[in-house]
């Protein structure tokens, strides 16, 4: 399993894959803080994210709130059913801002 | 002059011309003094040694020894070392009265005497030294009472290391009383094809003195009990123990349940009212135990499913028929071992098909909350109700953990048992071949990447079911957020003990058994924390609760670890 960031129109986007779970995400934690701490519009791809647990519904949510801290933006695009549902049983799906892709979050930033 | 009525000391005085001081004695006596002359040094050392003078004059000429010498002699010696020495001088001897106060002297005197100034010093000297007697014994004293106290906080620190490491002797053998109790409880239950079991046994802080189980007396009959003795603790445990052990069926004359009987070549059942008064005689109350127990023990006839019991000071069995409401069963003996002669009356139950009956502890009626109010029969009976329609196991579980919630810290004052049973006819059973019903089993170390493959072979063995994909994966994440918590939580971090994973189909109900080899978690651990609160842990009970009917922990029946039951009624799955 592999995260990788890349810059296109104007944000940083970390693109996630896999199943992010006790094993894996600390990795993922680790490129999501780097991110945030670096820059100041992220966007956090779930396209390819098959599975996801508390860790690493734990992780989205600290990298939320140190963006929310240093005043930068971070959101989510391209929710796949798997993790909508899980974002839902844990009540964040109203927290968290998501937009359906990139083109939506670019549109809303301007 | 007369003499003084009172002996006030004796004093020593060492000097060269006694036939000048020949009247001396008789001015001190005036005063209360006994004064005795020497004429050398030698003398006043040997004088002094044996009388044991309260005060000593010496002149500082003498014909031997001078009287500074005889002075340092003096303090070395263990008789005299403290005793005060006045020195006698020419007048105006400056030189001499300073090397006198060197060599240990307390005063000095000059010749000729005045003798009131001699009776002064004398009066005042021994006051002195009176006074360092009485110091010096204080003092002693108090070292004495601080070396006494520090004996005394020594012996208090090593009786409470003593305390301390009975306490923790105790705790273990506490933990060890607790495993064998548990160790008796059902391992596996009957398989029938007409009947259905389900049981929890949720043990209080303390070691308990519940009991329960469930066996086949013969093809057409199964056994079943629920006991409870009086108290908690050390010998409620060992008797409930004993209990255990005594209450299991065997082929041999010392049976409780079943007796050969010759005429008939067969086995008959002991009935059990008989079961009730034979353990009235096997165990009377002894005086100091002050022990008894409450005992409902019944048999089933599995093909017309007529349930006959005794109920000793036990609560009474609740039947629910489907869609009726809870009737309590008949009640009335007396606990075993309390009278000698106690005779116990039998009640019988007609099951209908699809009816349910419940044995259980009054640890379940006497969940208290904080004010103190018990969860009650009121409370049992609409839970047992409202759970009607569920699987036996949900229906079960649910009663423990409304009686557990009802306490608002999960922490049950006793036991609390419950053992029930669906009957249904053969013809409309579900056969039930417990192979058949095997949908997962898994063990694997308690390692984050054995987690992955766990999920896929879940997956891989709920969806050969055709049902939900979405519930089941709100299933797989349950099972995986359980297994975390136990290598976070039981396990203390990831190690090689091992996480065995079962998953069955009971009766209408999937049922995920988790157990590890952990040391006993408490059960408050599945209680979702404040959803502020957001931790993987919190969150990961959470999500268990959202997915499953029922959770539950209790310790697990090998006697060692824990065992997390998560129930799901199989028709929200399609």
């Amino acid at each position: 399993m592999e995260h990788h960031v890349r810059e296109e129109q104007g944000f940083h986007i970390v693109t996630l894959t896999g199943e992010i779970d006790l094993e894996t995400s600390p990795q993922a934690r680790k490129t999501l803080l780097d991110t945030v701490d670096q820059t100041t519009k992220v966007l956090i791809d779930m396209a390819s994210v098959t599975y996801i647990d508390s860790s690493g519904i734990a992780t989205l949510v600290e990298a939320f709130q140190r963006a929310k801290k240093k005043g930068a933006y971070l959101a989510f695009i391209c929710l796949n059913p798997a993790v909508v549902r899980v974002l839902t049983l844990a009540r964040l799906e109203k927290v968290f801002t998501i937009h359906q892709d990139l083109e939506s979050a670019a549109h809303a930033q301007r | 002059m007369t003499n003084h009525p009172m002996h006030l000391g004796l004093i020593l005085m060492a000097a060269a011309d006694l036939s000048e001081l020949e009247m001396l004695p008789h001015s001190f006596a005036a005063y209360g003094f006994e004064l005795i002359l020497v004429p050398d040094g030698e003398t006043a050392l040997t004088t002094s040694q044996k009388l044991k003078p309260d005060l000593i004059f010496l002149d500082i000429t003498l014909p031997d020894l001078n009287g500074f010498d005889t002075c340092l002699r003096l303090k070395e010696l263990e008789a005299t070392k403290h005793t005060p020495v006045i020195f006698v001088t020419p007048p105006s001897d400056k030189v001499n009265t300073v090397k006198g106060f060197s060599v240990g002297a307390v005063d000095y005197v000059t010749r000729p005497f005045q003798i009131e100034e001699v009776i002064a010093r004398i009066t005042t000297h021994l006051k002195i030294r009176n006074l360092q007697v009485l110091l010096e014994e204080i003092i002693a004293n108090l070292q004495e009472e601080v070396a006494e106290r520090k004996r005394a906080e020594e012996a208090l620190q090593e009786s409470m290391l003593l305390v301390q490491q009975a306490n923790d002797r105790m705790k273990n053998d506490l933990a060890a009383a607790a495993r064998v109790q548990q160790a008796l409880l059902p391992d596996r239950l009957p398989s029938l094809p007409s009947v259905s079991f389900a049981w929890t046994y949720r043990p209080c802080s303390e070691l308990g003195g519940d009991s329960l189980n469930v066996f086949q007396l013969d093809a057409d009959h199964v056994g079943l009990y629920v006991l409870d003795v009086s108290g908690h603790g050390v010998s409620a445990s060992l008797l409930s123990v004993t209990l255990s052990r005594v209450l299991i069926p065997r082929r041999d004359p010392s049976c409780l349940f079943i007796k050969a009987n010759r005429a008939l070549e067969a086995d008959t059942l002991v009935s059990p009212a008989e079961v009730a008064a034979r353990l009235n005689r096997m165990f009377p109350m002894s005086e100091e135990g002050r022990q008894y127990f409450t005992l409902i023990y019944g048999i089933l006839n599995i093909r017309n499913g007529k349930f006959r019991y005794a109920c000793a000071g036990h609560p009474p069995p609740l039947y629910i028929a489907p869609n009726q409401q809870v009737i309590p069963c008949e009640t009335g003996n007396v606990p075993i071992g309390l009278f000698e002669d106690s005779h116990y009356e039998e009640g019988m139950i007609q099951l209908q098909q699809g009816g349910r009956l419940f044995l259980y502890s009054d640890g379940v009626l006497e969940a208290k909350d904080a004010s103190k109010e018990f969860f009650g029969e009121a409370r049992l009976q609409r839970t047992l109700e409202a759970t009607q329609l569920s699987p036996l196991q949900i229906s079960v579980d649910s009663i423990a953990n409304a009686a557990l919630d009802w306490t608002g810290n999960h922490h049950a004052q006793d036991d609390l048992s419950i053992l029930a049973f669906e009957w249904t006819s053969n013809k409309n059973g579900r056969p039930s071949n417990p192979k058949e019903q095997v949908v997962l089993a898994h063990q694997f170390p308690a390692r984050a990447k054995e987690l992955g493959p766990t999920r896929a072979m879940t997956r891989m063995a709920l969806n050969n079911h055709g049902w939900r994909s979405d519930i089941v994966e709100d299933i797989i994440l349950a099972i995986d957020e359980a297994c975390q918590n136990i290598i976070r939580h039981a396990y203390h971090g990831e190690c090689d003990a091992p996480i065995a994973l079962h998953i069955e189909l009971n009766n209408g109900a999937l049922v995920v058994v988790l157990e590890d080899q952990a040391p006993t978690v408490s059960p408050d651990c599945m209680n979702p924390r404040p959803f502020e609160d957001i931790r993987p842990g919190g969150l990961g009970c959470h999500f268990i609760q959202q997915a499953m009917d029922t959770v539950s922990i209790e310790p697990s029946p090998t006697g060692q670890g824990n065992r997390l039951r998560m129930v799901k009624n199989v028709q929200e799955l399609s």
